[in-house]
């Protein structure tokens, strides 16, 4: 299965929800800016990246987990990857985790000053601090994305498409 | 604009009108989707049939902003094992935007505006796009 968690652009929350899937972040337990900062791809994408799936990595189950930046069109790229699987037969294979909602005005600022001011010894310190402040239900969204995913494989059911927008 | 050039390059409509009362013909028929997609349909894919040579012709409404889009599609293709080489997202209003700046020759009217879809199916056809 491949796991994409999606967010405006694909630099700060869906990187870090990866991270925790991953493991490469502990889903429990205190985390410090400096941790959050040191991730590769934080804060890394550009405008050009949006629409590109990059690979993170593999979960402990084999799932590709990946990151996608979809601007502020979210809605209608989710309907069109939906629509593709749906029509090529894999709408089992894939799970699309919004990861926007997740994270408050801290980390959207910072990636604003960061990003479009093009300011990131301003910016990616406080989007990092924001994460922080979001880690708690960037934490809960994973558990949950986990949780669905082995409850998946044990009914072996294979025709819900998935799509979660907390 | 999709779903008319759907009709042309499936065969059920021609691809070229010669009178405005042809046109108006082609006008009253029913086309699915003719009449245009909510904004809650667009992003969807919708498979409208297959073409002479087994291809398989859909259209997708994409909303003002088609680049990310067509992006995101074109690059999630391979995530699906699939060639995007294998796709082609012709983009109508681009291609009529081209004409309209005088890159591409046209001619006036309603009619002139059926003949470039018609002919830009055609060159789709013909796998020049």
């Amino acid at each position: 299965m491949k796991i994409i968690y999606h967010c405006y652009g694909r630099a700060h929350s869906s990187v870090v929800a990866a991270c925790l899937h991953l493991g490469k972040l502990p889903m429990a337990g205190r985390v410090k800016k400096e941790e959050i900062m040191a991730i590769p791809e934080f804060d890394l994408a550009q405008a050009d990246d949006w629409g590109e799936p990059y690979l993170m990595g593999r979960d402990e189950l084999a799932n590709e987990v990946y990151i996608l930046g979809l601007n502020s069109q979210a809605p209608v790229c989710v309907r069109a990857i939906l629509s593709l699987a749906g029509q090529l037969g894999q709408v089992s294979q894939i799970m699309l985790v919004n990861t926007l909602p997740a994270i408050g005005l801290a980390t959207r600022l910072g990636g604003f000053i960061s990003k479009k001011l093009n300011k990131p010894r301003v910016g990616k310190p406080l989007a990092a601090l924001g994460i922080l402040q979001a880690l708690p239900r960037l934490r809960r969204l994973v558990r949950t994305v986990k949780t669905e995913i082995i409850r998946k494989v044990q009914d072996g059911e294979e025709e819900t498409d998935y799509h979660y927008r907390w | 604009m999709a779903p008319l050039a759907a009709a042309i390059h499936l065969g059920y409509f021609p691809p070229r009108v010669e009178t405005e009362e042809e046109f108006r013909f082609l006008r009253r028929q029913l086309l699915p989707f003719g009449q245009g997609l909510k904004t809650v349909a667009h992003g969807i894919l919708l498979p409208m049939g297959q073409g002479r040579a087994g291809e398989e012709v859909y259209i997708l409404a994409t909303g003002k902003k088609p680049d990310l889009l067509l992006k995101t599609l074109v690059h999630m293709l391979p995530l699906f094992g699939e060639d995007p080489s294998n796709y082609r997202f012709i983009d109508c209003q681009a291609y009529l935007s081209r004409a309209k700046d005088g890159k591409v020759q046209t001619e006036p009217g309603p009619c002139g505006w059926y003949n470039r879809i018609g002919a830009m199916v055609g060159q789709v056809q013909r796998g020049l796009l």
